[in-house]
């Protein structure tokens, strides 16, 4: 009774074996060809976007990381930079002193020198000088007094004479130097 | 008052009667082919299941990662079932019944919009006096919604077979599921005949599943068809301007089938295969 309720009920709707199984051979056919012909490359290329966008996003904060190590670096090489520049410029300073003391030293020895060789030069003169002035005046002295004695003089005199005059003129001199 | 209404929806109904206007229950037969019967409902399922693939490889073309507007379309469409269903069936099963749940969404839907087409349930012939149409909603077919009930439920023991086992399914469905440490050894033991009996009616259940299945959708689109023929039929000045908004409601009813077919198989091979990833209840 019931399988003839049953047969009923598919004769009212016309349920039919064959029809059933192509309806079932149609879904899955459809069904497939939606899966492999726009599904799945529809969701492979979703996650394709989805990876780039996080690869983009991953290669953008990586880019952002470098970018301040980059900029630390470029301060710490300007830091290190002005450090040396620093260093060099004292360095420089420094050296220049120290070739100014030399060369000033250097300088004023050799001004220390000139000035004691003129000085030297100027004694040997000086001293020349008074030998001539010596023996100038020892001779017009002699002349002299041969002259005011009309006689002339003998050699003990001429050297007793010129012995005075000496001596006169080497105090006289002593006395003004 | 009352009187008046009564004489009103009376009319009404001897219209519809008098016009004779009611869809048949089942498909006519057009012919055959090598023996193969082939209906009205059958001619039209392999019509527009043609403009599914159609449609959709259209609107897909090559998937692009830059989308086109029809590839956007797709692409919502899919990620939106995807996320709906993902919770619901359980991220260990959802890469694998995918295919199958957004299956039966898109031909369910297409199939039930497509019986709003001109031509559905006007174009045929007149023999005798009988009007006999060429195409008749797949939906309001019941070889096609049993059909798909059957791959529903094939697919639900594929699914359920395969990542519990048949031990698992068994105990699933027959298994105590009390507590021990809660209760005593006798209670215990008892609850074994009450969960036996549970299994028994949850057994019924599963092999109703394919009357509910196919019966719900059947008569959702066949009741829609048999809706708007006689909304039209209700009277001749109106038949232009009345079905209008049954129109829009077998739209939405439309929509609505085709995710409560596919919502119900994702819940239950959800039922089954998704029972360890439920959060346990916060204390």
């Amino acid at each position: 009774m019931g399988e003839t309720a049953v047969t009923r009920l598919m004769g009212t709707f016309g349920v039919q074996s064959e029809l059933l199984i192509a309806q079932i051979l149609n879904f899955c056919l459809v069904a497939y060809l939606l899966y492999r012909f726009a599904i799945k490359p529809t969701l492979k290329t979703v996650e394709e976007r989805q990876k780039k966008i996080a690869d983009g996003l991953q290669y953008a904060e990586s880019m952002k990381q470098q970018l301040a190590a980059a900029e630390k670096e470029r301060l710490q090489i300007l830091k290190q930079a002005q450090e040396e520049a620093q260093a060099l410029l004292a360095k420089a300073t420094s050296e220049g002193e120290q070739y100014w003391q030399v060369q000033k030293k250097a300088a004023d020895e050799k001004v220390e020198q000139i000035v004691s060789q003129a000085r030297n030069a100027m004694e040997v003169e000086h001293r020349n000088l008074l030998n001539e002035t010596k023996a100038e005046v020892s001779t017009l002295v002699m002349e002299t007094t041969e002259r005011l004695l009309q006689k002339v003089l003998t050699d003990d005199l001429r050297a007793k004479l010129n012995q005075q005059a000496v001596s006169l003129l080497s105090n006289e001199h002593g006395t003004k130097t | 008052m009352r009187k008046g209404l009564f004489t009103f929806f009376g009319c009404i109904l001897a219209f519809q009667v008098q016009a004779g206007v009611a869809v048949s229950p089942k498909p006519y037969l057009l012919g055959t082919i090598g023996g193969f019967p082939i209906t009205n409902g059958m001619l039209y399922t392999w019509i527009i299941s043609l403009a599914i693939i159609g449609i959709v490889r259209w609107l897909v073309q090559k998937p692009q990662l830059i989308p086109t507007k029809g590839q956007v379309v797709v692409e919502t469409l899919i990620d939106n079932i995807l996320q709906l269903l993902q919770p619901i069936v359980g991220a260990r099963v959802v890469k694998q019944a995918f295919p199958v749940l957004i299956g039966f969404f898109i031909y369910i839907l297409m199939q039930n919009w497509s019986s709003l087409l001109p031509g559905v349930g006007t174009i045929g012939k007149l023999e005798h006096g009988h009007f006999t149409y060429f195409f008749r909603p797949s939906n309001a077919d019941l070889n096609a919604t049993l059909a798909l009930a059957i791959v529903s439920m094939i697919a639900w023991g594929y699914f359920v077979f395969s990542y519990e086992g048949f031990t698992g399914t068994i105990r699933h469905i027959f298994g105590n599921k009390a507590d021990k440490s809660e209760l005593s050894f006798g209670i215990y033991s008892f609850l074994f005949f009450i969960f036996l009996g549970v299994g028994l009616i949850e057994c019924i259940s599963i092999l109703f599943r394919l009357v509910s299945l196919s019966f719900r959708l059947y008569g959702n689109v066949f009741g829609g068809e048999n809706l708007l023929n006689n909304i039209m039929a209700l009277a001749p000045w109106t038949k232009y301007v009345l079905p209008v908004p049954f129109y829009f409601l077998e739209i939405l009813i439309g929509v609505v089938q085709a995710l409560v077919f596919t919502l119900l198989v994702a819940v239950y091979i959800g039922s089954i295969c998704n029972q360890e990833e439920e959060p346990s209840p916060s204390p």
